[in-house]
């Protein structure tokens, strides 16, 4: 005999096309029957066929808002972009049986590694979940997850025992249709590179734009994209085309009509998640030419300021990525002075910064028992908050060691180590699930050489 | 005298008594306080012999106790595993008793997960210097029934039934045990009994373990290591309570000064371990309460078109590559992955026996190849006339590969040339049937070693439903 552990079936995600007629949604549902004539339901991105069936979708109840996030749970299926590549993930993760299961859907480029699966069960390491196969072998390493249950996962993954991916950002996916706004909403977005060709001048780092519903298509508005240091960004632009709800590789998400752009036609694939979280991928190339994708991560804006006090009040885990550093591997990172994790910061942390590091993902896997301790010698400023668009910090900086001395003179110092830091813009961008804050801070690292990515969630 | 504690009193709870508490409060602690989520099974009453009371209906969450001897040398100890199928957790301790030796599977908690028909256990406390979940051992279980547990290859296999919280499992009625001892490889298979039958009867608490016949792994009478079956009470230890209630056979000189803790479940399977003064090594006992009436072997095996399919625990001693292995058995050629290009020997003779499939411990392979390869068979025999369930003339089977075969086994069936295509080797087989599920134990001489040396090791298997 037996028993059957709590909690859904870990399986991957299952789209339920009729699932929308059942009683008991709470947000208005609106069966796009009126986008029949444009079409619904292709899964590939970077098709430029407008998709043809009609997906349901799931309209907030409120005016110029999103459908309110359900009561938390621990168990939780996502949807999630790997960054750099831009493959398409299902993330399942279950509290009660402490299993989980994630796959590789299909991504927009053809580098995406499709098929690669993964169940067993998780643990907590050095305050991160971390993931043990049993369907390869008896618990090998399959990577580390750091989640807001039902709010956010950053999964970070491994396979055959070892880091192999770059890490994933996932979002909680509506089993029952894709989630609109009743009128718009607005939605801060934060843009990451797919390989180490950005150009920071140019690209788009992050954005902002009103999503809006009406009658089967999702239109955006006042859309700003900004580079690097601010300036309007013409590379790498986010695709702000109409979009259309579709049955997507890892659930419902939003697919973009297609637009030409300087590098050929692109198209965006959304996943909105029932957290307000949003996770995209867009291939900045014309369909066909392998060109790598463009990811994002985003979040409907707050009502309200977030509290910078609030917020650096609190402590962080999750992961930092660069293109150039550590073959594109995620390492696990730390922040926040006031955790155990900082064991002797070289700069004090204020009410607007967060101070702490990240750890080598190999050291952290093979140095014995792991403990999540960082020096502390990175320090997070968020800068001022833009009042337009709450939760953004555009004028953000990190200072952390140049130990290659690649900065500009200008921007380098000594810390209180002796060592010599730089001190480089980046933005920032907060958002808040569950009464838990997510941190998601990019920018080109110039003592890297390429673009950063930190993906924190508090502890 | 009792060492491992100071013995708190004698259960004076009648069993009209007990059975009620159990009722009240499931039989297995932990599953009372805290029943979990997970899906329940249809309540089977009574499908117990009638010797034993009826049985509740089984919980998700369950402690358990029992025996695993720690070593070559050392004598036979107690051990507790809590398997919790909500949260698909374990948790894995020794019992500290005075004067038993430390036990070498280090304490471990950690998750569990379906592992080929197993249950994976995965330490998540650091025990092995690594982090996250790291493989601690393989787990069979009927919950609320029993479980057994294989730490890794080279300690042996735990043997435990649910820890009685409010009395010991009182039987109505006396009735035959069929058993096998849990033997160390300092095991002497010529003279140490290794299988045997004996008559458990209880009169309130007090127990008795009266005619009892033990034989070596030969089948004659044994000499040395004998089980000292006797009287015995049922008592709980105040220093000690993860023991639970148990059958206390107080060590005395007429049984050699040697304890004896037997620890009965609700479903006639009984486990206990030995000490004595001395810490000699001294084997384990496993037995099973006899069927009502003759096994039929058609069930035990299953229908052709839908056999019946085992998962086993396999002590092999004097293996080298492992003493410890795990695999599949049945006549599902599909279901153990092994080639049934190969003939069947059973079908060519037309005996009754089961394909095995098996690997080390550690080996995270899969169970594919060649049964006759990787693995063997058992053949049943024929079943005693007196004692259901026991197969005394059962065999051990394995591939001849071309070869003679060896001292001390015999030709079971031949190629078309005449060569022979499976050795065979004496064991004694007992089934019973648990709650709806057969379990089948397995003793005798086996060769051993892979690739085969021929070397011959006392061997025990565990068969368990699935």
């Amino acid at each position: 005999m037996r028993f059957k552990p709590s909690g859904a079936t870990p399986e991957a995600f299952t789209p339920k096309l009729a699932a929308w007629k059942r009683a008991g949604v709470s947000a208005l549902v609106v069966a796009a029957g009126a986008m029949a004539a444009a079409g619904c339901g292709s899964s590939s991105p970077s098709s430029s066929t407008l998709p043809s069936d009609a997906n349901p979708v799931i309209v907030g109840t409120q005016p110029n808002s999103m459908p309110a996030p359900p009561a938390q749970t621990n168990v939780n299926h996502y949807a999630g972009i790997e960054m750099i590549n831009g493959t398409i993930w299902s993330l399942y993760a279950s509290h009660p049986d402490q299993s989980y299961s994630y796959q590789i859907r299909q991504g927009v480029s053809s580098v995406g590694q499709q098929g690669s699966s993964s169940a067993g069960g998780f643990s907590s390491e050095g305050d991160l979940e971390y993931l043990a196969d049993t369907t390869q072998g008896l618990y090998d390493f399959a990577g580390l997850n750091a989640e807001t249950p039902g709010g956010v996962s950053i999964l970070d993954p491994a396979s055959g025992g070892n880091w192999s991916y770059q890490f994933v950002v996932a979002v909680p996916t509506s089993q029952d249709g894709c989630l609109a706004p009743n009128g718009s909403v607005g939605i801060n977005y934060i843009e990451f590179p797919s390989i180490n060709s950005a150009t920071p001048t140019t690209d788009t780092l992050y954005a902002y734009a009103n999503l809006a519903y009406s009658n089967g298509t999702f239109s955006y508005s006042k859309v700003e994209q900004h580079a690097a240091g601010g300036a309007s960004a013409s590379t790498s632009t986010i695709p702000f085309a109409n979009s259309y709800c579709i049955s997507g590789e890892a659930g419902y998400a939003l697919q973009s009509t297609p637009v030409t752009g300087q590098t050929g036609s692109s198209t965006m694939e959304l996943y909105v998640g029932t957290s307000g979280m949003l996770a995209g991928t867009f291939n900045s190339g014309a369909p066909g030419a392998s060109l790598p994708p463009v990811n994002l991560i985003g979040m409907v804006v707050p009502a309200t300021p977030v509290s910078l006090p609030a917020v650096t009040a609190g402590t962080y885990k999750g992961f930092y990525l660069n293109v150039g550093f550590n073959g594109g591997l995620g390492d696990p990172a730390y922040f926040g002075a006031s955790s155990g994790w900082v064991t002797s910061p070289v700069f004090s942390q204020t009410g607007s910064s967060l101070v702490g590091g990240f750890v080598d993902g190999y050291q952290w896997l093979y140095s014995g028992l792991p403990t999540p301790a960082v020096t502390g010698n990175i320090m997070i400023n968020f800068g001022t908050q833009d009042s337009n668009h709450p939760g953004m910090f555009p004028s953000a900086t990190i200072t952390e060691q140049d130990l290659s001395n690649l900065c500009n003179v200008s921007q380098q110092s000594v810390g209180s180590d002796g060592n010599t830091y730089c001190t480089f813009p980046v933005v920032v961008m907060v958002g808040e699930t569950y009464g838990k804050y997510e941190i998601f801070i990019a920018g080109p690292e110039p003592t890297v050489g390429a673009p950063l990515l930190y993906a924190l969630v508090q502890d | 005298m009792l060492k491992s504690g100071i013995r708190s009193g004698i259960a004076t709870r009648a069993f009209a008594l007990q059975l009620a508490a159990l009722l009240l409060a499931g039989c297995a602690s932990g599953s009372f306080s805290n029943p979990g989520t997970g899906t329940t099974s249809t309540t089977t009453t009574n499908t117990n012999p009638p010797s034993l009371p009826p049985l509740t209906a089984p919980t998700a969450i369950n402690n358990y106790v029992g025996t695993q001897a720690p070593g070559s040398s050392e004598s036979e100890n107690a051990v507790a595993i809590q398997i919790n199928q909500t949260a698909a957790s374990y948790a894995y301790s020794n019992i500290s008793i005075t004067g038993a030796p430390a036990n070498p599977v280090s304490d471990s908690t950690g998750i569990t997960r379906d592992w080929m028909h197993f249950s994976a256990f995965g330490d998540t406390t650091g025990v092995a210097g690594l982090p996250g979940a790291q493989s601690y051992g393989l787990a069979l279980e009927e919950p609320s029934r029993f479980a057994f547990y294989a730490a890794n290859s080279s300690q042996q296999i735990a043997a435990l039934v649910p820890a009685q919280t409010s009395g010991c499992i009182t039987p109505t009625a006396a009735a035959t045990y069929e058993f096998v001892t849990l033997f160390s490889s300092s095991f002497n298979s010529a003279t140490d009994a290794a299988w045997g039958t004996v008559q458990v009867s209880a009169s309130g608490t007090s127990f008795s373990f009266t005619g009892a016949n033990q034989f070596s792994e030969s089948s004659i009478a044994a000499t040395t290591g004998l089980i000292p079956f006797a009287a015995a009470n049922c008592v709980q230890s105040t220093t000690n309570p993860q023991l639970g209630y148990y059958l206390d056979t107080p060590a005395s000189s007429a049984n050699g000064n040697t304890e004896m803790r037997a620890f009965l479940g609700p479903t006639g399977l009984l486990t206990a371990n030995l000490q004595d003064a001395n810490g000699d090594p001294l084997p384990g006992v496993l037995g099973m309460v006899q069927p009502a009436g003759a096994v039929s072997l058609t069930d035990v095996i299953g229908p052709a078109a839908a056999p019946n399919d085992y998962r086993a625990l396999i002590y092999a001693p004097a293996n080298s590559s492992g003493a410890v292995q795990y695999g599949l058995f049945g006549v599902d050629t599909s279901f153990l992955g092994t080639d049934s290009s190969e003939p069947n020997p059973f079908t060519s003779t037309g005996t009754s026996g089961m394909l095995g499939s098996w690997q080390n411990m550690g080996s995270t392979s899969g169970l594919t190849g060649d049964a006759f390869g990787s693995g063997g068979a058992i053949a049943f025999g024929t079943q005693d006339a007196t004692n259901h369930g026991l197969f005394p003339n059962a065999q051990f089977l394995y591939p001849a590969n071309s070869s003679p075969c060896p001292a001390g086994t015999q030709i079971f069936n031949t190629e078309s040339n005449g060569n022979p295509a499976n050795c065979s080797s004496p064991a004694v087989a007992m089934v019973g049937l648990h709650d709806g599920k057969y379990v089948i134990l397995v003793t005798g001489m086996s060769v051993v070693n892979s690739p085969r040396t021929f070397a011959q090791s006392p061997m025990l298997m565990i068969l368990l439903q699935l």
